[in-house]
């Protein structure tokens, strides 16, 4: 065998895989609060910041990394100036795109990492590939199209828990964008093919001995009334193998999931999601609409990936936006635990003077924050109360109210405590936009301190009023909910109802058993308070 | 210490060293003694981000650095073959392991058990909130 065989098993490996791997980043859309922000993530960035621009993006940007990037790579370097010469004609940017993978790896890893520095030189091609699609185009009868893929046990996970129903569940954020269940958006570019055949003959290609991986068949239903409106356009390749291109970004409905025993695959069923038939899902860009800074998709990085966030922070820093950088800088850090930095990020923006009283509030709770985490008690509780003095959002009180009864019960406070989760308890139920589940939280820390005050009664009331409304909202095997059980079964063994506690036990650790991340410390918490109770009830 | 090894050659790591970061989805490495231009260039046109050793050692700290997203493909010589597979087989990165010599060729698709690794706390109080 010589080496030249050695290069054909890897070049078909390499073409095996790309092929197969290349819709990720996928992000769907669910309860976790990072997944969420992901996908508004995605979206803001390719609505908001790629698509919705009126003057065209410079390429040369882009070309000049790629140039330095590949100088030992004659062969790259070489389709690079290709492409840099028809990139005005789409037809033949397209053509390039499919043939040539290494640009949708790039657009691909940059995504992934949220490396915002290659992503705004790519924003020319985004556009480019955008607009080439057929925005008039509609189907006259209703199309199915496929499309082979391989996904990891952790994303075919959350799309198999996020399958959707024909209501949408909403509930509201801290921003009061109102947020819909069960949505999928791949944000890439991609084919698609009407050929279930052949789609299913390109998944037993790849043989898949490891198990961390799913074969997967994704069946993309179109209706016949949906018109490829200039937001979400698909391109038709070539109408006679009836391959279709979808744009970045595209937003799908999760309808079933089944397995097919015949061809060893898991078929996921989807239908584009109409984004102009729904109000709703707008408004989630509203508020962003208005502001075209880039701070505004810095602060959401900064929530989904704090190192990435930091670099865009450095990379934004001007004279006009210092304070709002500095504050971001230093809540990265914090995010990081890296709290040293993160109060000398704070002091330089404490500096900067501002009429500001909703920035003053923020950046005075962010220093309570990480005082807090240093175990400078009373320097937190002095920073928290400054916040609150200059607080003018009522949410935010909240916040900081719900912040300074975590401090008084540090302190051994719980007078103090209580008092706390009561003001931020009512500010929440008199606003319009109840988040129930951080009024959900709020009860059970209320139930926490009335335990630590040995009112077992009132705590035990706290806990299971927190309980229900968890069980209402969330979905049935949330962890927040085996957490709940643990804390009333905690409660009950402290007011000596062991049986009932040991219910509660084995209730909570059925959950945590569940997670798709199971976290064995808190298998083994509850394990050994099982064996505690048992010990105690002979 | 006390290690049996007797000949030990001058290491050498070769990748580019301004590119630390691979723009691209897939990285190449290279474990073998043999090592030329004609090498380096045939094995770049299937994958760009290339990374060539000959010290075991170095080649497991770089392998020990990549992240989780990252996806690896192996070339190891057969002098490297059973040492590397026997202390990487779960490595969730690696995708594929090439076992390569100039006389003989074995490839192998590898298949990994995964074994979720994930550490949260019991937190019974929800945590501070930014505002």
């Amino acid at each position: 065998m010589n080496f030249d065989s050695l290069i054909e098993d890897l070049s078909f490996d390499v073409k095996l895989s790309e092929r197969f791997f290349d819709l990720q980043p996928i992000t769907i859309y669910n309860r976790s609060d990072v997944d969420h922000l992901s996908f508004v993530f995605f979206q803001l960035f390719l609505n908001e910041f790629c698509l919705k621009s009126s003057s065209s993006f410079d390429s040369t940007n882009f070309f000049e990394i790629l140039r330095t990037y590949y100088q030992t790579n004659a062969n790259r370097l070489e389709q690079i100036e290709h492409l840099n010469e028809i990139i005005h004609s789409s037809k033949k940017f397209l053509r390039f795109y499919r043939q040539n993978s290494f640009v949708g790896q790039i657009l691909q890893k940059s995504l992934q990492n949220f490396d915002l520095k290659i992503l705004f030189s790519m924003r020319f091609l985004i556009e480019n590939l955008h607009r080439s699609s057929n925005s008039e185009f509609h189907f006259e009868t209703d199309e199915i199209f496929y499309r082979s893929q391989i996904l990891s046990e952790e994303t075919f996970g959350k799309l198999k828990s996020n399958i959707g129903s024909s209501n949408f569940r909403c509930f509201s954020f801290e921003f009061n964008f109102v947020f819909l269940g069960e949505l999928l958006s791949i944000n890439n570019f991609f084919f698609a093919n009407q050929n279930r055949a052949v789609c299913l003959g390109k998944l037993r290609e790849l043989n898949l001995s490891d198990k961390r991986f799913s074969r997967i068949l994704f069946q993309i239903q179109i209706p016949r009334e949906y018109h490829f409106d200039k937001t979400r356009p698909i391109i038709i390749v070539n109408s006679h193998e009836k391959t279709i291109f979808f744009s970045i970004g595209s937003i799908f409905r999760i309808d079933q999931v089944v397995f097919d025993i015949n061809n060893d695959c898991s078929i996921v069923q989807l239908t584009i999601f109409d984004q102009q038939t729904n109000d709703q899902f707008n408004d989630l860009f509203a508020y962003f609409n208005s502001k075209k800074d880039p701070l505004v998709l810095a602060h959401l990085l900064r929530q989904i990936s704090p190192q990435s966030a930091q670099l865009f922070y450095k990379h934004l820093l001007n004279d006009n936006n210092q304070l709002e950088c500095y504050i971001g800088l230093g809540l990265c850090s914090y995010l990081q635990k890296d709290f040293t930095q993160a109060l000398e990020y704070f002091h330089r923006a404490l500096e900067i003077p501002t009429e500001s009283r909703f920035i003053q509030s923020s950046l005075h709770n962010s220093m309570g924050l990480v005082c807090a985490q240093l175990n400078q008690i009373h320097q937190a509780d002095e920073h928290f109360r400054k916040s609150l003095e200059f607080s003018v959002v009522p949410l935010h009180r909240a916040a900081i109210h719900h912040n300074l009864a975590l401090i008084s019960s540090e302190k051994g406070l719980f007078d103090e405590e209580i008092f706390h989760y009561e003001q931020a308890f009512q500010i929440r139920t008199n606003q319009s936009s109840t988040n129930q589940l951080k009024i959900a939280c709020l009860i059970n820390n209320l139930g926490i301190a009335h335990a630590d005050l040995n009112q077992y009664d009132k705590a035990l009331s706290y806990l299971k009023q927190a309980l229900e409304i968890r069980l209402k909202h969330l979905p049935e095997y949330h962890v927040d909910i085996a957490k709940s059980y643990a804390n009333i079964g905690t409660v009950y063994v402290k007011s000596k109802d062991l049986h009932v506690a040991l219910d509660y036990f084995k209730k909570a650790l059925l959950l945590f058993q569940k997670q798709t991340i199971q976290s064995n410390e808190e298998i083994q918490a509850i394990q050994n308070n099982i064996q505690i109770v048992r010990d105690k009830l002979n | 210490m006390g290690s049996a090894a007797s000949l030990r050659r001058k290491s050498t790591i070769e990748f580019d060293e301004k590119r630390l970061e691979n723009l691209e989805l897939f990285t190449l490495i290279y474990l073998h003694d043999e090592f030329n231009e004609e090498i380096r260039e045939k094995l770049r046109l299937t994958i760009d981000y290339l990374c060539y050793f000959n010290d075991f050692d170095q080649c497991e700290q770089f392998i020990a650095k990549r992240n989780s997203s990252e996806k690896l493909f192996v070339v190891v010589s057969s002098l490297f073959a059973q040492k590397f597979i026997s202390t990487n087989h779960n490595v969730k990165q690696i995708n594929f392991i090439y076992i390569f010599e100039r006389n003989s060729d074995v490839r192998t698709n590898f298949s990994i058990d995964k074994y979720p690794k994930v550490n949260e706390i019991l937190v019974l109080r929800s945590n501070f909130s930014i505002v």
